[in-house]
């Protein structure tokens, strides 16, 4: 049941959607769709557990990455000192 | 074989994909740990990450089943977790084509991070190779993991401890600064992120980001601001 909804979900947007022609402003709003939805995640995935607003250690991990993309450092950098700062602070505290 | 590896090494995208799939990977165990436990067997766990492949909504339903909810509202609330990828195949239309099997074949990989990374490669052809390089390594990996994880069962650690839960906001970051190109779309990001922050304490999860997508129509309200390099 859940695979098939899912997998109806995922197709059903890109196939069946695509036979309708659809007009520009439509097709100018989908283009943001992912802007606001990563921003979203991400949103819930740093400052939110359990359906409450949390601000702990993720916060300064999200900060940190911010300022490496910002620095156009490589990708491995910018995952792996959040990830280092994270661990180290959840150690700590 | 080490041009080959090289060339990889300096493949932004490739690299990408490999780093984003073994996070998954990661997770991946963790899952498969959660779902053994739960009682579900490795085939069942495994069917699951194979044809499901929406971690958050298997996570979701495999948790609630553990504490104690019901069949259907474990099925609910994962469905409603995977609505957003019906917005992501909507945005995949103009770069994911070809055949029909094909198309059904890619539906099945329209997930957060190949269509994030897709969405953040500025010409197509990146586009299309970011979303299938992705969509792969990260099927590869979240099947692997869950694999590994359902034989293991308990005896592995929470990946938190590790700090590893950061990857993901971080990877969605990543993919999210390339496209804030224009006022508009910073906007736009901003008040999606204020939106999931207000909605979250009153709706269940997955709802407030699919609430989230409204941002969109922001140019509704302010046409004004810049949101296409054409200004349209």
């Amino acid at each position: 049941m859940l695979a098939l909804g899912a997998y109806a979900f995922k197709s059903g947007g890109l196939i069946i959607l695509n036979k309708f022609n659809l007009d520009r402003f439509f097709q100018n709003s989908v283009l943001l769709i992912p802007i606001a939805l990563l921003a979203a995640l991400i949103t819930e995935q740093t400052f939110v557990i359990d359906q409450a607003i949390d601000l702990d250690e993720r916060v300064i991990g999200l900060l940190i990455a911010l300022v490496l993309i910002k620095k156009k450092s490589p990708f491995l950098i910018i995952i792996l000192c959040p990830v280092v700062a994270v661990a180290l602070l959840r150690q700590i505290i | 074989m080490f041009a080959f590896v090289r060339r990889c090494v300096r493949d932004e995208i490739v690299m990408t994909a490999l780093i984003l799939g073994s996070a998954i990977g990661i997770f991946g165990i963790a899952f498969g740990v959660l779902s053994v436990n739960t009682g579900l067997t490795t085939l069942q766990t495994q069917c699951m990450s194979i044809f499901v492949f929406t971690g958050a909504s298997q996570i979701a339903a495999v948790s609630i089943i553990s504490t104690g909810g019901s069949q259907t509202t474990a099925l609910i609330a994962a469905l409603i977790l995977a609505m957003r990828n019906g917005l992501y195949g909507l945005r995949l239309i103009p770069i994911i084509t070809g055949s029909l099997p094909k198309r059904l074949l890619a539906s099945q990989l329209i997930i957060d991070e190949s269509t994030g990374m897709a969405s953040a490669q500025a010409d197509r052809n990146d586009s299309f190779r970011a979303f299938w390089l992705g969509g792969i390594s990260v099927f590869i990996f979240w099947n692997l993991g869950t694999l590994l994880g359902s034989f293991i069962g308990e005896s592995v650690g929470d990946p938190k401890n590790l700090g590893l839960d950061i990857v993901f906001p971080v990877t969605f970051l990543a993919l999210l600064i390339p496209q804030l190109t224009s006022i508009g779309r910073i906007n736009i990001a901003l008040i999606a992120s204020f939106i999931a922050l207000v909605a979250t304490p009153f709706l269940p999860l997955g709802i407030p980001i699919l609430l989230a997508a409204l941002a969109v129509l922001l140019p509704v309200i302010f046409p004004s601001f810049k949101y296409f390099k054409d200004n349209s």
